[in-house]
């Protein structure tokens, strides 16, 4: 998810720069401030269910109209509306998103370590 | 900020991403095109990064991941629009895939957007919605390639309006 992050930033940033208008859903509002994206809705929902449970079209479709609605509304790049919403059970989102293997850089020790001293010292943009 | 941008992960996870380099955004204004037409004249566009693709498309490189942690797949695939749940396939290591697979719409919510489009909500759906694989340690070849790319693709299917949300 780390670099995810600054991945999303800059993609909108790109699309942006060349003409069309974006809005993003973050779970992160604390990076996408960071980041600086033109405009942003924030929910605190889970990895991989963003938008909902599987099969929740309701909370789908609450997300999408508050979103097309942020998006006539904001007028100042880097603004995000937050989403009252909130998951209803925070045990179950633990256990739910995160995946049964770990990811590659969180396997082993070793593995974490080279990612905090590439965050440290290394080279994003190579 | 009442929401809590680390509740759901680990103590590893959150710390490096507060000390993630980002943007600086003093250096350069954030880039700001405002919606040129009311909304429901507006063709609209998904983009999701969590790295679903078309069952017959070339999977996001998941095994040249596992020989080297701090890369990841830079390029991204076009989802047809009305795509069926089982043409979907997703491949992301980073968060649990189960729940796209049963529902795709948790991570790219197509099927509300077309009755928002039905309702007369919004002008027009793009033909294709895009996807990438964001966990991107090096987003260098992003940046510069795929992101440009996808742009001029969003500019070609004529979208006014381009939705993104992450994995």
């Amino acid at each position: 998810m780390t670099p995810l992050q600054s991945v999303r930033g800059a993609g909108k940033r790109i699309m942006e720069k060349r003409g069309l208008s974006t809005i993003c859903l973050t779970q992160m509002p604390y990076v996408t401030e960071k980041i600086g994206v033109p405009r942003a809705l924030a929910v605190e929902f889970p990895f991989g269910m963003i938008w909902g449970r599987p099969g929740d079209h309701e909370t789908h479709l609450l997300i999408m109209k508050h979103m097309l609605q942020a998006v006539q509304e904001i007028i100042s790049p880097g603004t995000i509306v937050e989403l009252t919403l909130r998951w209803p059970d925070d045990l179950t989102a633990l256990r739910d998103w995160f995946p049964k293997e770990p990811p590659p850089w969180l396997t082993s020790p070793e593995k974490v370590q080279q990612m905090m001293d590439f965050i440290q010292h290394g080279n994003p943009l190579e | 900020m009442a929401i809590n941008s680390f509740k759901f992960m680990s103590k590893t996870l959150a710390e490096s991403l507060k000390v993630w380099p980002y943007v600086d955004t003093k250096a350069e204004p954030i880039p700001w095109t405002p919606l040129k037409k009311q909304l429901g004249e507006c063709r609209v566009a998904l983009i999701s990064s969590g790295g679903l693709y078309h069952r017959e498309d070339t999977p996001f490189d998941m095994d040249r991941e596992k020989q080297e942690p701090l890369w990841g797949d830079p390029t991204f695939r076009e989802i047809p629009r009305g795509i069926k749940q089982d043409d979907i396939r997703t491949a992301h290591l980073h968060y649990e895939n189960a729940h796209a697979r049963q529902d795709y719409n948790c991570m790219l919510p197509a099927a509300v957007l077309e009755e928002l489009f039905t309702a007369g909500e919004i002008g027009g759906i793009t033909d294709y919605h895009l996807t990438f694989m964001g966990y991107q340690p090096k987003p260098g070849v992003f940046m510069r390639e795929t992101a440009p790319r996808m742009a001029e693709r969003l500019i070609e299917m004529g979208a006014d309006l381009v939705l993104l949300s992450p994995g």
